[in-house]
């Protein structure tokens, strides 16, 4: 490749091009000939003799026209069978904006911290070399592409400035790796509120920290809604978190309709102390039992909260308890489910895997399914084998201890993983799209991930049989498994924030909005919808009946916005070859077959035109 | 080597048209030197003894008290005899465009000829000689000949006679003074140009020269700028440069090769057309007969 005027210039099969000094030697070779070995028959000499004779020496060669048009068309034709291409000599850069919850935390008195990324991400494409070409990200749940690829600059800003604020957490520890591995990418851009590394492991990864001044950055939220049936009625119960040391007062006020359509009756606000030491729970006597949604919403007395998307919250009542299918040889009564009041359980036929019903959130105990499920799902001890998420299951390996864990993951919280016992284990190779939150020297014992909104979690050990206060260890591992996977709507999950996908039941046929404004929502042909934003929705199915669920976006380490949390990048792999870029590229062998035959059209022409002229004479 | 129904109906258009009356062979179609029995008054003459009466111009009598007998012109046919020039540079199979056209224009001027019923003669020089043939059934032969002549020349030897010979040899065919439509492309030096063409001005025939030229005699090797020539007829090579300015100076000279045999031509009453050699061949000889003026 060669650099030409800022173009870089370049052959699919740059040895042809030693056709054309062939050609060119071929042509005088040619030219020099002409007439010295053809001999021409004319009619009589009588009249040719009087002309000079030709020069036996050597002379010059002056090259007719004839010459130069059959080397301009063999020259192109050449330069066409080598595939001359075009590439533009600029860096393609990846530009990853956080979107995730946290962002939506307030930067300054006007703006947010993910208008300030858009700003400084804006200013660094401004300056960025007018060649260069990108391709803008936003980052939570998913790495979701925002433009097209390879776009201009002026474009990328208006992809920046579509890039709207999402509910959920973010994951750029692993979508920013694939990104930096992707030889397509010069360079990859991250804009986000997380800490930047001490050192970048990571050459081409540039990432820009917001200046946050941790100490300010003071906020409550909702941890948790649930509803308290007991003789004396509903009571709603909100947990509340706080990032402040010092106990600082805070007002609750709760809203709750006793019908889907009914006007919305305002509890008496209460006030609670709170602060990061000890977080509060209000209650709120429901006087109505026929209650149908309640809003709640948390605010700071004396102002100072920097994150208002997560300080409302709401909850649907939800009368029955999910249903979860159980797969494998054993009964749930044997696996001492049944001890667990929050749900139901009922054992599924294991003839092939597949759970009863699409959207039921299923245990597999010591198998797997067949297929990605379409709902959360739990899988104890799978087969050695392939997992349908990918990863794998390892030959059983004799019990081990726990040597690493991730205690940021909900799993694990009021888990010492240190008391596991663990006798029998079969090691998982984690699926991409899962976290290995505990490992031990055989290999990961429990991956927790998300794969097309579906939760799922695979344990390389045994849960059950669930028998409460005998193993605690276990069994709080497995009660916020529970949580984490099989939560019903009336107790709001405390990490994720909001599900991008959210798969329905077939028998579902419309849905709907019901807060904080009335919207509906277009049921995919996956048969899901996409939230867009927490409230509650009103689903309909085909007998009319309508079903109310709560969604929100509730993340604890999305709400603590002073914990600085750095970005944990792996060290680079040594690249065997250099980075390759796969340039905006424009192939040049149409155009220049076309000057090939322009060029013999000529050359036709000429000779036509000199016959006519002949001929005319 | 045959004409096209075309070309044939075309041609059935024509009619030969002389300058002069010439002696026929038998009773024709136009006016002759002779003086017989035709319509068109010639002469008086004195009454001699055998003179048949009803040829007494008696109101002649009555006015001068002489007896004189009326003439008429006799209307004859005339022959027509055509001059090929059958040497090399016309039949080499390089050049054989302008044989082709010679031909074909033999061939059409023979046709209205035979059509009108005057008497036919083709003379190939360095080659066969036809027998004369004689009304339109005799154009199938006469296309027979042509055809068998130009495999003989183009196949076989050149003629060890000079052009010059080979045309004073043609002329002693000649019987009786007519038309000669001399065909060739005159690239001699002049003094043979006038060499061939007098033995049939001494035979007092009505002569048209034809000069038919080929693109190579126009424009030589026209993609080179230097180039080996041959010789059709003596084989010799001459290896020339011809860039344009030797390319104009050949033109040049061609070109008052054609006005000198022109001239020549003029001072000897014959009547000379100079034409090039073009595609389709039946509308490049119908353009030249219509140029003599001989065919009307």
């Amino acid at each position: 490749m060669i650099s030409l005027f800022g173009t870089m210039l370049g052959a699919l099969s740059p040895w042809l091009l030693l056709g054309i000094p062939c050609v060119l030697g071929f042509l005088i070779y040619v030219f020099r000939k002409r007439g010295t070995s053809n001999k021409t028959i004319v009619s009589s000499l009588f009249l040719l003799q009087t002309l000079p004779r030709k020069e036996t020496g050597r002379r010059a060669f002056v090259p007719p026209l004839q010459f130069w048009l059959e080397l301009c068309a063999a020259t192109l034709l050449i330069l066409a069978a080598a595939g001359l291409f075009t590439q533009k000599a600029g860096r393609h850069i990846a530009v990853v904006i956080d979107s995730s919850l946290s962002m939506g935390a307030l930067f300054d008195a006007s703006s947010s911290r993910l208008d300030q990324v858009k700003r400084i991400a804006a200013t660094d494409i401004s300056r960025a070399r007018s060649s260069a070409a990108f391709s803008v990200f936003s980052a939570s749940t998913d790495l979701a592409p925002s433009s097209g690829r390879g776009i201009s600059a002026r474009d990328a800003l208006s992809a920046l400035h579509d890039i709207k604020q999402s509910f959920s957490a973010d994951d750029l520890q692993s979508q920013i790796v694939p990104l930096a591995n992707d030889p397509s990418y010069d360079a990859v851009w991250v804009y986000t509120d997380h800490e930047s590394p001490s050192r970048a492991p990571l050459d081409k990864v540039v990432i820009t920290s917001l200046p946050i001044d941790r100490a300010a950055q003071t906020n409550v939220w909702i941890r948790s809604l649930r509803v308290r049936t007991d003789t004396r009625g509903d009571t709603l119960l909100v947990a509340l978190g706080a990032n402040f040391p010092e106990n600082r007062d805070a007002s609750i006020t709760a809203r709750c309709s006793t019908t889907s359509s009914a006007q919305a009756l305002s509890l008496p606000a209460r006030k609670s102390g709170v602060s990061a030491g000890s977080g509060a729970v209000v209650s709120f006597p429901l006087e109505s039992s026929s209650w149908s949604r309640c809003d709640v919403t948390v605010s700071l007395d004396g102002g100072g909260d920097r994150h208002p998307l997560d300080d409302r919250a709401w909850i649907t009542n939800q009368t029955e308890r999910p249903t979860i299918s159980v797969i494998g040889s054993l009964s749930p009564e044997t696996l001492g489910l049944t001890k667990i009041a929050l749900y139901t359980f009922h054992a599924a036929p294991q003839s092939d895997g597949t759970p009863p019903t699409t959207g039921a959130p299923t245990i597999y105990h010591r198998t797997i399914p067949p297929l990605t499920p379409d709902a959360a799902t739990l899988s104890i001890a799978p087969p050695e084998g392939a997992l349908p998420w990918g990863g794998a299951v390892a030959p059983r390996a004799r019990g081990g201890e726990v040597t690493k864990w991730d205690d940021s993951h909900p799993l694990l919280a009021y888990v010492n993983p240190t008391l596991l016992t663990l006798a029998d284990l079969r090691p998982l190779v984690c699926p991409p799209s899962a976290r290995a939150l505990l490992s031990s020297s055989a290999g990961s014992l429990l991956c927790a991930g998300e794969d097309h909104g579906s939760r799922y979690v695979l344990t390389a050990f045994e849960l059950f049989p669930f028998d409460g206060a005998k193993s605690p260890t276990l069994s709080i591992l497995t009660l916020n498994i529970f949580k984490w996977l099989f939560s019903p709507p009336s107790i709001v999950p405390n990490s994720g924030g909001l599900p991008s996908r959210l798969a329905l039941a077939p028998s579902i046929t419309t849905a709907r909005y019901l807060e904080p404004k009335e919207l509906s929502l277009e049921i995919g042909n996956d048969h899901a919808i996409r939230p867009l934003n927490p409230g509650v929705l009103a689903l309909t199915g085909k007998d009319g009946r309508e079903e109310l669920l709560a969604l929100n976006a509730i993340d604890e380490r999305e709400s603590d916005i002073a914990a600085p949390s750095a970005i944990s990048l792996p060290e680079q792999r040594p690249q065997a070859r250099p980075a390759s870029t796969a340039r905006t590229t424009s192939s040049l062998t149409s155009l220049l077959a076309l000057l090939a035959l322009m060029v013999l059209g000529i050359d036709l022409a000429r000779r036509a035109v000199r016959r006519a002229r002949w001929s005319d004479a | 080597m045959k004409l096209d129904s075309r070309t044939l109906q075309l041609l059935d258009a024509f009619a030969l048209r002389t300058r002069r009356a010439f002696y026929g062979a038998r009773q024709g179609s136009h006016r002759s030197q002779r003086r017989g029995h035709g319509v068109e008054f010639a002469e008086y003459r004195s009454y001699e003894i055998g003179d048949n009466p009803r040829a007494i111009d008696w109101n002649l009598y009555a006015r001068s008290d002489k007896v004189y007998v009326k003439r008429y012109l006799e209307e004859e046919t005339v022959t027509i005899f055509i001059v090929l020039d059958g040497s090399r540079s016309l039949t080499h199979p390089a050049l054989k465009e302008k044989w082709e056209s010679a031909a074909h224009l033999a061939m059409c001027a023979s046709y209205i000829g035979l059509a009108s019923h005057d008497p036919v003669s083709i003379s190939i020089l360095g080659g066969p000689q036809s027998p004369v043939f004689w009304g339109p059934k005799s154009f199938g032969s006469l296309t027979t000949f042509l055809t068998e002549a130009t495999t003989m020349l183009v196949e076989g030897a050149p003629s060890e006679r000079s052009i010059v010979e080979n045309a004073r040899l043609a002329a002693t065919r000649v019987r009786f003074p007519g038309i000669c439509l001399f065909i060739s492309d005159f690239l001699y030096p002049l003094e043979d140009v006038a060499a061939m063409l007098s033995p049939f001005r001494a035979r007092n025939m009505e002569i048209h020269a034809i000069q038919l030229l080929g693109l190579t005699d126009i424009d030589p090797a026209p993609e080179s700028d230097g180039a080996t020539l041959v010789d059709s007829e003596t084989g010799r090579e001459l290896g020339l440069s011809l860039d344009p300015e030797s390319r104009t100076r050949y033109h040049e000279a061609l070109s008052q090769h054609t006005s000198a045999i022109r001239e020549h031509c003029l001072g000897a009453h014959i009547e000379f057309v100079s034409a090039r050699v073009n595609e389709p061949l039946s509308e490049h000889s119908l353009e030249i007969l219509r140029s003599m003026g001989l065919f009307v």
